[in-house]
């Protein structure tokens, strides 16, 4: 990976697109660096998978500019551009054969015949899809499916590798297994990778940056540490883990400065100070675990969801509801109706903008 | 087969005992026999008026001994290109570049298929026949149809009427075929560095190229058992296969050797699909549906791309100009004053329409045309739900083989489907009339249904049946509450296109009629011996109630829609 000072290789200028009246993107300016795993995280319709279109050149964006390695290719048509898409459906054209699937690239841009076959072998085995080379889409499983359509994207060795949520359509396991595929083919060829997803987890573990997208709009772009501990906004903090989001008015407490939320009146700092804070689940304890927290308090169990190794605890604090999520034990059980002690770090609360 | 269980009660035992068998009964009665008795006849020879074994194949060395069959089947296979040139790209445009007027674009293509036959045929006659005179002023219109010079003038107006008839066809399965392309395909190859015309070649063209092969297929079909069409605007040059059968059967008055050429022309029409649908197979099927075709035209920048704009506006345009010209004229001369089809016109009248009110042989015809096609819809109706639910749930062996036993009604030409319904219901004693025309009728109404009706059941969840059951319905309950209103739009469909097939058969029903005429038929006569501008005024009506027809048809089966989409 090259340095982030150093000129990105992608970059949207104030890139928009409207349907009619209907603004699918607001102007939106972000870039990816060579070489980057970078990650457009969001609900359906938030503008991610536009924003994808756009840079491969399926849309033309209505406002804007899109620069690829110093060039605009706004206006270019997506068979001129320097870049490879993974489809959601997979797309593979059913009438041809996987090594005739992953060759089409390789045709298109008059590739001499006696250099397509070592590629599509290369691209091919890289997918681990050597095997059945010579089968037709609908004779292979999903999961197959999908790493042809990998393979495809790869041959033609692409500056920009655009993935439209790739594993939407697997069941998990497959998921887990093609999110290692991804990770190891990153790895290996470098290139740089755009990954549009509205799940949260595969997108995560694999991404350098990752944009959060809602509505049209870019809500944050960091690194998973930073979206996971400073949200930037309420949106963030609920899409990125489950997130209690505190809303109430800033008020000076026995000279101190608090939250007041309900019956909570929870400390702040003053600078940090804003009528809404975000609070992870796991960064609730419950239980006697609550002693060591430096905000404490008694609670009723109104719910509890046993989830395997943690359980997803809903307390009533008298008129406020907060959720935990506490490490699940042979012998504790939580029950709905017991009373018991909770709290947290007033440092895991993190003040959001809106 | 469906695994659904009909039971051993209720409507799924009666349907499991009775239908099979109505099937086969069907299939006997209805497809093997008449075909059977007309290979048979094909041995015979006319001796004095009474058929009597002719020895070998005289008949067929006779038939096969000309090229003329060979050279009829061409000329067939011209017209059908003639309508894929015309239909193809314009479905292309529809279905890939357009958006807000996708629907009207289509519907205006398909509403002449509900315009009478004779009326279509009629206008082209006008247009481009030997007296038409209007010919000079169309040179636009027909210079670009123009497939060879090959083909003399009178050949080549045959060739032209039959592909307009044909153009909506063509056009319907290529544009259903075009559709079912999905957009992902289409992208995935341009983000393969594909260029446009690369990406038809590999992509666009091998996914559509079965629906254009249906298209191109009947529209052969409908040509080459077309006898109503060459008569018309042909001439003497202009013949076609279904006019040498013919005249065998009238004029000339030799049945065997009509029956020989029908054998021929089913062998000849067999192989002929054969080799279509053998250029036209595919391999891989496709396993995904996402959105359909929907390409953003980019904006003309160079003038190259506004000259490219004006070529694809003209290019669209055209197909319709082809359409409605003809239907135009016939509703200009409906209302001219002047006895003779000549411009200009004499001034308006409603003489010719009010002149129908008095006509009783007409309104005797009409009231034939509207009893046949009740009965035969009816009937088909019946007939065709009872089969449908025998192939959608029934337990049955060789279901397929059975299905398309019945449904080869529909592929058989109509004049030959025409000449083995006589022989055979001479045989059995239906005389000629309206249970003739009837039964006629249904041999290709009752498997058009019947098709439309099993799509439907077979694509239905077979969980709706299974919650009724498992809800307390008994069988007979769940078909009155659950199944029919599901099959609802399919049955209303059928019952439309049965409707409008069984009113505007000509072909067929010429050899069946006797002395009782349709209104297709009366109409025919008419314009075969001394036209009056009535028939002008008569098309005009009859287009106008079957617009009408369509209209409220489209209408109930959109709103239905709406409510049930699985």
């Amino acid at each position: 990976m090259r340095s982030a000072d150093s000129e990105p290789l992608l970059r949207l200028e104030n890139v928009s697109k409207s349907y009619g009246t209907y603004r699918a993107l607001q102007p939106t300016t972000l870039s990816v660096n060579e070489g980057e795993f970078f990650s457009l995280l969001g609900p359906s319709g938030c503008g991610k998978t536009t924003t994808l279109r756009i840079i491969a050149g399926f849309d033309i964006p209505t406002g804007g500019t899109v620069h690829l390695a110093g060039h605009d290719i706004s206006r270019t048509p997506p068979n001129l551009r320097d870049t490879n898409t993974v489809f959601q459906s997979h797309a593979l054209f059913p009438h041809m054969t996987a090594a005739e699937n992953v060759a089409y690239p390789l045709k298109m841009k008059k590739v001499p015949a006696a250099e397509i076959r070592p590629r599509v072998t290369e691209a091919i085995g890289q997918v681990e899809m050597s095997k059945f080379a010579e089968r037709l889409p609908h004779e292979m499983s999903s999961g197959q499916r999908q790493r042809v359509a990998l393979a495809r994207a790869i041959v033609g060795r692409p500056r920009v590798f655009l993935l439209d949520e790739p594993l939407g359509a697997l069941d998990l396991r497959l998921r887990e297994q093609m999110q290692h595929v991804l990770v190891h083919l990153q790895r290996r060829i470098g290139t740089t990778f755009v990954y549009v997803t509205h799940d949260q987890g595969e997108a995560l573990s694999m991404s350098d940056r990752i944009a959060v997208m809602r509505a049209g709009r870019l809500q944050q772009l960091a690194s998973l540490r930073d979206l996971y501990y400073q949200p930037a906004n309420s949106i963030v903090a609920g899409f990125i883990r489950k997130s209690n989001v505190i809303s109430g008015t800033v008020a000076t407490y026995a000279g101190r400065t608090v939250l007041q939320s309900g019956p909570l009146a929870i400390p702040m700092a003053d600078r940090a100070a804003k009528p809404k804070a975000a609070l992870r689940y796991e960064a609730m304890a419950v239980g006697p675990e609550a002693d060591r927290s430096d905000i404490a308090f008694d609670a009723t169990i109104e719910d509890a969801l046993f989830l395997g190794d943690k359980v997803e605890v809903t307390l009533d604090l008298g008129g406020a509801r907060l959720a935990a999520m506490a490490p699940s034990q042979r012998d504790s059980q939580f029950r709905p109706g017991d009373r018991t002690w909770a709290g947290f770090h007033s440092r895991d609360l993190v003040p959001l903008d809106e | 087969m469906n695994d659904l269980a009909l039971g051993t009660g209720g409507i799924g035992a009666t349907l499991r005992r009775l239908s099979p068998l109505t099937n086969y009964l069907w299939l006997a009665a209805l497809v093997i026999l008449p075909n059977a008795l007309l290979f048979g006849t094909s041995f015979l020879k006319s001796d004095g008026g009474v058929l009597v074994y002719g020895g070998t194949g005289a008949n067929y060395s006779r038939t096969l001994g000309s090229d003329t069959v060979q050279l009829l089947i061409l000329r067939t296979i011209g017209s059908a290109f003639v309508a894929a040139l015309f239909a193809c790209p314009l479905a292309f445009y529809v279905s890939r570049y357009m958006k807000r007027w996708k629907v009207l674009a289509v519907m205006l293509v398909v509403v002449p298929l509900w315009i009478s036959l004779l009326m279509r045929v009629f206008a082209w006659q006008i247009i481009l026949g030997e007296n038409g005179g209007l010919n000079s002023f169309f040179v636009p219109g027909w210079l670009l149809a123009e497939p060879s010079t090959a083909f003399l003038y009178s050949r080549y107006e045959v060739i032209v009427a039959l592909a307009y008839r044909a153009i909506s066809y063509v056009f319907v399965s290529s544009y259903t075929a075009l559709e079912r392309v999905p957009q992902s395909l289409i992208e995935a190859s341009q983000d393969s560095g594909a260029r446009r015309w690369h990406t038809f070649c590999n992509v666009v063209w091998p996914r559509s190229k079965q629906g254009l092969a249906i298209g191109f297929a009947l529209a052969f079909l409908l040509a080459v058992g077309d006898y109503i069409t060459p008569s018309m605007v042909g001439g003497l040059d202009g013949t076609m296969l279904g006019m040498v059968i013919a005249s065998q059967l009238g004029m000339a008055g030799n049945w065997p050797l009509g029956a020989a050429q029908a054998v021929v022309l089913i062998i000849a029409v067999g192989l002929v699909l054969g080799a279509i649908f053998w250029m036209a197979r595919s391999r891989g099927i496709l396993q995904f549906v996402d959105a359909g075709p929907g390409a953003e035209l980019r904006a003309p920048e160079t003038l190259r791309d506004h000259l490219v704009q004006w070529a694809v506006r003209i290019a669209v345009l055209l197909p319709y100009l082809f359409l409605y010209l003809p239907l135009i004229i016939i509703m200009v001369f409906s209302f001219n004053a002047s006895q003779i089809q000549t411009l200009p016109l004499q001034g308006f009248t409603l003489k010719w329409d009010a002149s129908l009110w008095g006509d009783q042989n007409l309104i005797d015809a009409l009231q034939r045309t509207l009893i046949v096609a009740l009965t035969t819809v009816a009937l088909s109706v019946v007939v065709g739900i009872a089969f449908a639910m025998v192939f959608a749930y029934g337990d049955l062996r060789f279901s397929r083989l059975l299905q398309s036993g019945l449904a080869i009604s529909v592929a058989i030409p109509r004049i030959v489907l025409g000449i083995s319904i006589v022989i055979a219901a001479q045989l059995v004693g239906i005389k000629p009339g309206i249970w003739r025309v009837i039964i006629g009728h249904m041999t290709f109404v009752m498997p058009v249904v019947m098709l439309i009706i099993v799509n439907r059941l077979q694509r239905l969840d077979p969980s709706y049946v299974q919650t009724s059951l498992d809800l307390g319905a008994d069988y007979g309950r769940t078909f009155r509450y659950v199944l029919i209103p599901m099959i609802r739009t399919a049955v209303l469909g059928g019952t439309l296109l049965g409707f409008t097939l069984s009113v505007d058969e000509v072909t067929a029903t010429l050899f069946l009629t006797g002395n009782e005429p349709t209104l297709p038929i009366h109409i025919w006569n008419r314009m075969r011996f001394g036209f009056t501008p009535s028939v002008n005024a008569i098309f005009t009506l009859i287009g106008g109630v079957s617009i009408a027809l369509v209209m409220i048809a489209t209408a109930i089966i959109g709103r239905d829609r709406s409510k049930v989409e699985i």
